[in-house]
């Protein structure tokens, strides 16, 4: 009994050797395909690409832009779209199969990526991150042949224009990525004169509101909520802002309403719905001067999570929520009916885009 | 049943259930294979004439292998740490992480993800703290004059919790966007994104730890019997369960160090594997490796094959595990009370 057991386990041992073994001496063959290219990811890795037909990113950021320019070139999906987002998605890319992926706390399914067979995988990078490159080069030895390329995530709504034109020579949808890049730029600079003309006493404090119950924010300076610095309001969380990190923070009710903030924008429904009929909420200017605002949710929302190429119809919309009177000539309505044909595929009529903007509190005298 | 036929099918068992687990694994996953080609690809290194094609080439051993591999080991290391500690602690609700090797290496992990976020990083540093959260419980224990065993278990969960609080204490200070949901995601234990560096990285401690817990197999049924009743048959308890503790140690956090926490299998599968040959330590250590190894790689090939996205692992080892273990606590426990 003892012999066989010994035995067994030096069996087993070996097995495993070999499997190792062979592992290590495998060396996988390239070959190149036709109307392949060469070209540079944006961390600088030399990647031979396929004329691209089919593409899938590991993330959300990523897939949102190739939404944007390329629908027809997204293979698949990284989640779920829920009915509340689907309201503006039109029916042919309403169906899109999930294929999960790595970001928050999932883990995505290699094969289940090869299985959807893309020509090229986007891994989006964050800023900021040691892990960049070993996670690149990780998901490129996991994905064998297909080539996974490297793009500087699209955190940063004043950088996102950089991986949009990226992403489009790649995908070859230049045109499209240009239009996308010059609609950002166009917004971008007319907000960017504007609020750096204002002084400190015309400032309006904001306060941003994440969480069903209101009471997790940003200072400014974190990603999350970075429209608010972006159109110059002044983010009430900044004293959060210790030794300059930039990250969220739980705080309290109390806390709130010592900021006293002139507004309050939220990206959570559940919190809108309620904030109106809470009375420890009735203490704040903002709630009593009904200076609430929600970012509006479909496809993507657009002031923040995703933070991504998603916020650039966020720039105009903030701009108008937070100082109405020095935007008069915004037209929300167009500007809405504009973004949503040429990016998000979908021709609104008026009434949808007032329903859009109705629903994320601005006024009608402000559109 | 008869002993002798009992003991037939459990060898039967214990020797060909991972081995057939092992290369039913390579044909489990989201990518559609062939077994045919599954075969011809693993045989390829060997006979380079088969044609196979680099896709199917790259699932199998880039995807696959390092996974099953790391299963197997994970699986096989918990479990036999798990019969060694129940063994020499007299205790049948003792698990690997009994001493503070888990939430020190939970620590050393987070501590990795909040400074560095490099993968490798991450590994040493689980696998360091691990060791060092076991050595300050050994070294209190061995403070107190009166020590003994209970003293031992005691710092081990004074150790454990204070390792709890700290990484509660990074939790805190993370970003809630980026490194928190890594350093959660850590904790909960997941094999999807082991590579074959990690598994070269970890294989000289398993090895160690695996060659200690065989070898001393025999000295824990004598360290079962009580102290005195050991040193009588010319024993030195306190060196032995010193060393058994060092090989556990080495054994839980290289695991952990790859696979993150994986609870409930290091105190389960020596149960499970007690009921099926009995309590001695002679055949209850090798057996609790393969059905540890043969229970993970099931776990994972669910994991990871079932839906479109991994589902974390431990999760899965209760939810399966559970009916099983009461299955078999059904069938009685009769060796072993």
């Amino acid at each position: 009994m003892e012999r066989k057991i010994k035995v067994i386990v030096l069996m087993l041992v070996v097995l495993v050797a070999i499997g190792v073994a062979t592992h290590l001496f495998l060396s996988p063959s390239t070959t190149g395909s036709e109307g392949s290219q060469n070209i540079t990811d944006m961390i600088n890795r030399t990647v031979e690409i396929p004329a691209v037909k089919n593409v899938v990113a590991t993330a959300p950021p990523m897939t949102t832009v190739v939404y944007m320019i390329a629908p027809d070139k997204l293979k698949a999906v990284n989640f779920q779209w829920t009915d509340e987002e689907l309201k503006y998605v039109p029916n042919e890319y309403a169906n899109f199969p999930v294929v999960g992926g790595w970001y928050g706390t999932q883990d995505g399914s290699y094969e289940e990526f090869i299985a959807a067979e893309p020509d090229v995988v986007i891994e989006s990078i964050d800023e900021g991150s040691g892990g960049d490159l070993s996670t690149v080069n990780q998901r490129q030895e996991k994905f064998g042949k297909i080539p996974v390329i490297g793009v500087r995530d699209t955190t940063n709504v004043k950088k996102v224009g950089e991986s949009i034109l990226f992403m489009g020579k790649v995908i070859g949808a230049e045109d499209k990525a240009n239009q996308l890049n010059d609609f950002n730029n166009k917004y971008l600079n007319i907000v960017h004169d504007k609020s750096s003309k204002l002084s400190d006493g015309e400032k309006k404090s904001v306060y941003y509101a994440c969480g069903s119950d209101g009471l997790q924010t940003y200072p400014s300076g974190a990603s999350h909520g970075q429209l608010i610095d972006l159109v110059g309001g002044k983010n009430v969380a900044d004293s959060i802002n210790q030794g300059n990190t930039t990250t969220g923070a739980q705080i309290s009710i109390e806390q709130v309403i010592k900021w006293n903030p002139d507004l309050i924008i939220t990206s959570d429904m559940d919190f809108y719905n309620k904030v109106y009929n809470d009375s420890n909420w009735a203490h704040i200017k903002a709630v009593q001067n009904k200076e609430v605002y929600l970012s509006p949710q479909s496809p993507f929302k657009w002031f923040d999570r995703p933070v991504g190429a998603n916020m650039i119809i966020g720039v105009p919309w903030t701009a108008k929520v937070i100082y109405p009177d020095d935007y008069k000539e915004f037209n929300m309505v167009d500007v809405t009916k504009e973004f949503y044909s040429n990016f998000y595929h979908f021709d609104l009529s008026d009434d949808q885009a007032r329903d859009i903007l109705i629903s994320s509190g601005l006024d009608e005298s402000n559109f | 049943m008869d002993k002798e036929s009992r003991e037939i099918i459990s060898i039967l068992l214990l020797v060909f259930l991972p081995v057939i687990l092992f290369f039913a694994s390579f044909l489990l996953g989201r990518y559609p294979i062939s077994p045919v080609d599954v075969i011809k690809t693993i045989l390829c290194p060997l006979f380079p004439q088969l044609e196979v094609s680099s896709t199917i080439t790259t699932i199998v051993f880039e995807i696959r292998l390092p996974r099953i591999i790391a299963a197997f080991v994970v699986g096989a290391s918990l479990s036999m740490a798990g019969a060694a500690f129940q063994s020499i602690f007299k205790n049948p609700l003792v698990s690997p992480d009994l001493l503070g090797v888990s939430n020190g290496a939970g620590f050393g992990a987070a501590l990795a993800i909040l400074l560095s976020g490099v993968g490798f990083v991450t590994q040493i540093f689980a696998f360091i703290f691990g060791i060092i959260s076991v050595s300050i419980t050994y070294l209190i224990s061995k403070a107190y004059k009166a020590g003994g065993i209970l003293v031992l278990v005691l710092s081990g969960v004074a150790i454990s919790a204070f390792f709890s609080a700290l990484i509660s204490a990074i939790k805190f200070i993370a970003d809630p966007d980026d490194k928190l949901p890594e350093i959660v995601y850590w904790l909960m234990g997941s094999l999807a994104s082991v590579t074959t560096d990690q598994l070269i990285m970890i294989l000289i401690p398993i090895i160690i730890g695996f060659i200690i817990l065989i070898t001393l197999r025999w000295h824990m049924n004598l360290l079962a019997m009580g102290d005195e009743e050991a040193q009588s048959l010319g024993l030195n308890p306190t060196k032995v369960r010193l060393l058994i503790i060092a090989g556990c140690t080495l054994l839980t956090s290289a695991s952990v160090s790859v696979s993150g926490i994986i609870g409930w299998i290091g105190l389960v599968i020596p149960h499970m594997t007690r009921m099926i040959v009995g309590p001695d330590n002679k055949i209850l250590i090798p057996a609790s490796l393969s059905l540890g190894a043969s229970f993970l790689l099931l776990i994972d090939n669910i994991s990871r094959a079932l839906i479109s996205i991994e589902i974390p692992i431990g999760i899965l080892t209760a939810i399966i595990g559970v009916p099983i273990f009461l299955y078999l606590l059904k069938k009685g426990y009769s060796e072993w009370a």
